[in-house]
């Protein structure tokens, strides 16, 4: 019964950390760049929802989450992105760009709502337990859970059978190529970076009520984020899942019977493992990297 | 329709291309000739803005394209191939086809029209429409590549090397869709290596030397002139 109950943990963690990776791993796949602030969205939107959730209830609280942060990761794209890809410097000028707004973002926060961890409601609707045969199980973990599988469902129907999702596909296999047929690349990197950024406030505010809220969470959060998008391939969406899931898995089975830190050993352990042999992660492409 | 004033161009700290100038106008085809490393692709990628002009002037349709960007450039009508094809291998033909089709065709209704169109140029295409396009032969590459110049309604093909690699036979095939497209009106910007290819196109031709233009004729006179193809082409007329 409690392995059942971990292998439960294990996913919904492991959806939270697949709702991040998606925008991480898509923007990498276009780009090539690796945007360190990207926990900062989720933190913020962590941080949003306590003040926004009791007001405005919490179906409000995650559309207007995704609005705010993803308005922001639009003018991360655009002013600090964006010229650095224009003059052809992609890699480390991003990674100190972002490191240095994710600093800036986690003093900030530390100055507006203080340095002690905060604790984040589970919204009315979705407290108390759902039984399911023999287990007792949070309603709300469930839902997180059906909330991922929804939305990378969605987000994989758009990726494979919308026009906007085939313009992706052809800028992340062959940006030249698919501005010479026309294709606005910048104006739609900016639109994904803007997406993930936005699903990244949106899965802080799921993650609140599970994991805890405090400033440096944004860091925290981010190694084992890596994790997952290198394990599963770099640029690719079902490597996220799988990997996803495995970590997740990895954390709550060492979270569960050794300790938290062993739990993180054991998630780095993992994907050294599988780099040994899979050097491009579960499921990457070489192609994808150009 | 499409004139080079001046160009120079080149990669990195490299010039490759010097002082070319060149026109296109609407209804000819012209082809682009010259041996290996002669800049023939240098002068596409130029044109589509992908090795952006360092000095001298570019105009579409008497528009100023030299600062524009590559898809910007595209958008302005000009259908482009590159060497090597270059196709998005993952996706199907279709949807290959589908992104100039959205970025370019002012009229979303004439999607199964262009479709129609560019198989009826090339039949086999209709067949393959849903493979993936990494999964096609050569000669069928090179035919959805030229279609994916062709479905955006543009008024300007630049082609690079369309029948490079390939057997004879749909070297002949290529070369039967091509001149159909010049008959229907089409304007044609073609670079080869191949010069019989060329021949059976194009009403004009220029020949890069080093980067320079170094030749400029119609192709009924080049083609009769042995010395000059012998001595630019490397080829016996």
């Amino acid at each position: 019964m409690i392995f059942v109950l971990q292998v439960l943990n294990g996913l919904t963690i492991g959806a939270i950390y697949i709702l991040l990776a998606s925008g991480l791993t898509i923007v990498f796949g276009l780009q090539g760049i690796v945007n360190v602030a990207h926990g900062v969205f989720y933190m913020l939107g962590a941080y949003l929802a306590i003040d926004l959730y009791p007001r405005i209830g919490f179906a409000a609280t995650l559309v207007v989450v995704f609005l705010i942060t993803g308005a922001l990761g639009l003018v991360l794209e655009l002013v600090g992105v964006r010229p650095l890809v224009r003059w052809k410097r992609h890699g480390m000028q991003v990674l100190v760009l972002t490191l240095g707004v994710a600093i800036i973002a986690s003093e900030v926060t530390k100055l507006i709502w203080g340095p002690v961890p905060r604790l984040s409601e589970v919204p009315a609707a979705l407290a108390g337990a759902t039984t399911i045969g023999p287990i007792v199980y949070p309603t709300y973990w469930l839902f997180v859970m059906g909330f991922t599988a929804l939305f990378m469902t969605l987000l994989a129907l758009a990726f494979y059978r919308t026009t906007l999702g085939i313009l992706v596909q052809s800028i992340a296999l062959n940006s030249e190529i698919a501005q010479a047929m026309g294709t606005n690349a910048p104006r739609i990197n900016s639109l994904v970076f803007a997406l993930g950024t936005g699903v990244a406030g949106v899965a802080g505010v799921l993650a609140g009520p599970i994991l805890s809220v405090y400033p440096t969470m944004c860091f925290d959060l981010l190694m084992i984020l890596f994790v997952v998008v290198i394990l599963g391939g770099l640029g690719s969406l079902l490597g996220i899942v799988v990997s996803g899931i495995l970590i997740g898995l990895v954390n709550a089975f060492g979270v569960a019977y050794l300790t938290g830190t062993v739990g993180n050993i054991l998630a780095f352990a993992v994907m050294i493992a599988v780099l040994i042999f899979r050097p491009l992660g579960l499921f990457g492409r070489a192609g994808i990297l150009k | 329709m499409l004139t080079l004033d001046g160009v120079t161009a080149g990669y990195g700290d490299t010039t490759v291309l010097w002082d070319v100038s060149l026109d296109v106008r609407a209804g000819e085809a012209v082809a682009l000739l010259g041996r290996n490393g002669m800049g023939k692709t240098t002068t596409l990628r130029a044109i589509m803005g992908l090795n952006p002009a360092r000095a001298g002037r570019i105009a579409f349709k008497g528009r100023d394209i030299t600062r524009l960007t590559p898809f910007q450039i595209a958008r302005c009508g000009i259908g482009y191939a590159p060497e090597g094809r270059q196709l998005f291998a993952p996706l199907t033909v279709v949807q290959n086809l589908r992104i100039p089709f959205v970025n370019k065709h002012p009229d979303p209704r004439q999607w199964p029209a262009q479709l129609e169109r560019v198989f009826a140029l090339f039949p086999v295409l209709r067949e393959r429409s849903r493979q993936h396009a990494g999964s096609l032969s050569g000669g069928e590459q090179q035919m959805v590549a030229i279609a994916r110049a062709l479905v955006g309604g543009d008024e300007l093909l630049v082609l690079d090397e369309p029948t490079e690699g390939l057997a004879p036979t749909v070297v002949a095939a290529i070369v039967e869709g091509l001149r159909t497209l010049k008959a229907q009106g089409q304007t044609v910007l073609l670079v080869e290596q191949n010069a019989h290819t060329a021949f059976a196109v194009a009403d004009r031709a220029y020949v890069l030397e080093k980067g320079r233009i170094a030749l400029a004729r119609a192709t009924a006179e080049l083609r009769h002139d042995a010395a000059a193809v012998q001595r630019y082409l490397g080829v016996d007329a």
